[in-house]
């Protein structure tokens, strides 16, 4: 238990910071940019459905990034503790993060008199967890986190081209007054970080076989 | 040099991610314009889309009947930022707006504050038996008679409601006549139009702005992605010190890769043009398009973006690493779109220029001046930051910027310590 606590305490020291400030810069930046008083009906979920995807890119796509530089990987990879146990942590800690950071922003707006429901917030989150998961995934497939970063702002800017055409994932829905149906959105999120861990875990007993064959 | 660093970025796998990104943009968004010709109006059009005027006698009115308009809502529409923003006016602000509308329509404060039967302008829809009727109403605002008032006042008025506005609103003077000149536009005239644009010298010009519009957009942010990889490329695999003990001068690597990575971005963009031109041609058999006139625009258009972006990457990967320079440029991507609409709204510093449409041709004209400046601003831009990214590269060689970055790095410790 005590080393799980020092996983993540170093985890948290080193690899959550730079994402986490981007997120709140992202965050900050809405709340300059955006006018977020006095919001009705559909205005309500435009911030949340326009900004704060990015707040799950922020912190979902580099949780492989410390991994990718070679150095790092042969100490990790020379551990007893699972690697995939790492990752599924950072998962855990950045959903958490995802969640605290789009509740305050939630907050702020209540406080500023918008009329926000819960789905909203149902709604903000499982928007931001969905681009950030093509992030995610995006970098554990190609083994580049800033192939994940660009993966996410083509499907944020297909959102912008093909509209309705891509169904309940498309990210402005509550925006543009249709039924939310945000739980695929959720699902397919899940999903996504399903299928990156699965392809980490083979790519990891892939190198772990080639490295045994040499012996 | 030039050949082994193309092979590099082509065979990676961000570069597929980008000609992925192009031709999915090209064929969602462009490729419907191409299926079938542009239609000829007819006289029982409902709409023959608008004209800019410069008129003050359509201006005044139309300033006036907005800015009514904005202040029975009680909110007024802005860009202070560069970004899209309703702003609610203090007391001593709203008193002083009321005397320049008193001014303007002869409504008192106390008039225009006892006005309760506010309606915006929309549509109203009847359904009776299954069918569908549909009605356009105008915004219903308070009874007044514009008063007589010379242009150059009216502008001195307008410029004093934008500065309560806190800057940034429609109207400014430079956006006074994009904002409130526009007419629309009759039947003769879209004809007119529309014989002007098919023609074998305009026509290529018309599909190719429609092409650029697009491409933009993509082009704005895509292109940082592999750029800061790329650059990175020598930190990651650990080959900076072999590169950097090497004869070849600063400005020959610098130089050649950047000059890489712009034409191996091209690429798909040549492709994908190279296809339209193909489909037009076959779409327009009786004209003999001329599209080198086209192309020059495209380049213009396209190629100080692109080598901009790229530049800019390519500066702040060389000064702190890949993912700050993906998060600057989408920021400024962000900012620079939503300032945008589709049609008549470029301006001499914004990095996406649009112009969504294959017609519009007087608003494209208009903006002509304003397009070269912009375009000649970003290529010199572009061609300075590539010479900032030669003269870090060069102190990194000879280990002044890694002292430098050391130093700091060092002093922070100390002042932990």
């Amino acid at each position: 238990m005590s080393i799980k606590i020092e996983i993540i305490k170093a985890n948290l020291r080193h690899h959550l910071l730079m994402p986490f400030l981007a997120a709140v810069g992202i965050l900050f930046l809405t709340a300059v940019l955006f006018p977020i008083t006095a919001l009705k009906g559909k205005d309500v979920s435009k911030p949340l459905e326009y900004f704060l995807p990015f707040v799950g890119v922020a912190l979902l796509t580099p949780i492989f990034l410390p991994e990718q530089d070679s150095s790092i990987r042969d100490v990790v990879a020379s551990k007893k503790i699972n690697g995939s146990a790492i990752y599924k942590l950072r998962v855990l800690y950045s959903i958490a993060a995802l969640l605290m950071l789009i509740s305050i922003f939630v907050g702020i707006m209540y406080l500023n008199e918008c009329e926000v429901r819960w789905y909203h917030f149902y709604g903000g989150f499982s928007s931001a967890l969905f681009l950030g998961s093509i992030g995610f995934v995006t970098a554990g497939v190609s083994g580049n986190t800033v192939a994940g970063y660009m993966a996410a702002f083509l499907y944020y800017i297909m959102c912008y081209g093909l509209k309705r055409q891509l169904g309940v994932f498309w990210l402005f829905r509550m925006s543009m007054g249709l039924p939310p149906e945000k739980t695929w959105l959720l699902l397919g999120g899940f999903v996504l970080i399903f299928l990156a861990f699965a392809k980490v875990k083979r790519c990891g007993k892939m190198m772990v076989d080639s490295i045994m064959k040499r012996y | 040099m030039f050949l082994t660093e193309c092979k590099k970025i082509v065979r990676s796998f961000l570069f597929w991610l980008f000609t992925a990104a192009i031709v999915l943009a090209y064929l969602t968004q462009f490729t419907p314009a191409l299926k079938a010709k542009l239609a000829m109006p007819t006289e029982e059009n409902a709409s023959y889309g608008t004209i800019i005027t410069k008129d003050p006698d359509v201006i005044i009115p139309a300033a006036v009947q907005h800015l009514v308009e904005e202040y029975v809502r009680g909110y007024y529409r802005a860009y202070p930022l560069m970004f899209y923003r309703e702003v609610f006016l203090k007391e001593e602000d709203e008193v002083r707006m009321a005397e320049i509308l008193e001014e303007l329509t002869g409504l008192t404060k106390e008039e225009l504050g006892s006005f309760t039967d506010y309606q915006p302008a929309g549509y109203d829809y009847t359904v009776v038996d299954d069918s569908q009727t549909i009605e356009y109403h105008e915004a219903v605002l308070p009874d007044y008679v514009p008063a007589e008032i010379s242009y150059e006042r009216f502008l001195v008025l307008m410029n004093e409601a934008d500065g309560l506005i806190g800057g940034g609103s429609d109207y400014a003077e430079k956006k006074l006549t994009a904002a409130f000149s526009t007419v629309p536009m009759d039947y003769a005239s879209a004809l007119a139009e529309y014989h002007v644009i098919m023609t074998n010298e305009e026509i290529g010009k018309a599909y190719i702005r429609l092409y650029c519009d697009y491409m933009g957009i993509f082009l704005a942010i895509m292109p940082v992605f592999a750029a800061a990889a790329f650059w990175d490329m020598d930190r990651r695999s650990r080959a900076e010190a072999l590169i950097y003990s090497r004869k070849t001068s600063s400005v020959k690597i610098a130089g050649i890769r950047y000059a890489a990575l712009v034409f191996c971005m091209m690429l798909p963009l040549l492709v994908t043009l190279l296809h339209a031109v193909i489909c037009l041609n076959g779409l327009y058999p009786e004209l003999d398009i001329v599209w080198w006139k086209g192309f020059w625009l495209a380049a213009f258009w396209l190629l100080p973006e692109l080598m901009t972006v790229i530049a800019l990457g390519v500066v702040v990967t060389e000064l702190i690493s890949p993912l700050p320079a993906v998060f600057l440029q989408g920021v400024w991507w962000y900012l620079s779109i939503g300032q945008n609409e589709l049609t008549g709204t470029m301006t001499k510093w914004n990095l996406v220029l649009r112009h969504n449409s294959l017609t519009k041709l007087q608003i494209f004209q208009e903006e002509y001046q304003t397009f070269l400046w912009n375009r000649s601003f970003y290529l010199i831009l572009a061609v300075g930051l590539i010479a900032l990214e030669v003269f870090l590269l060069h102190r990194k060689r000879s280990g002044k910027l890694l002292r430098a970055k050391r130093l700091i790095l060092n002093r922070g410790k100390h002042a932990k310590d």
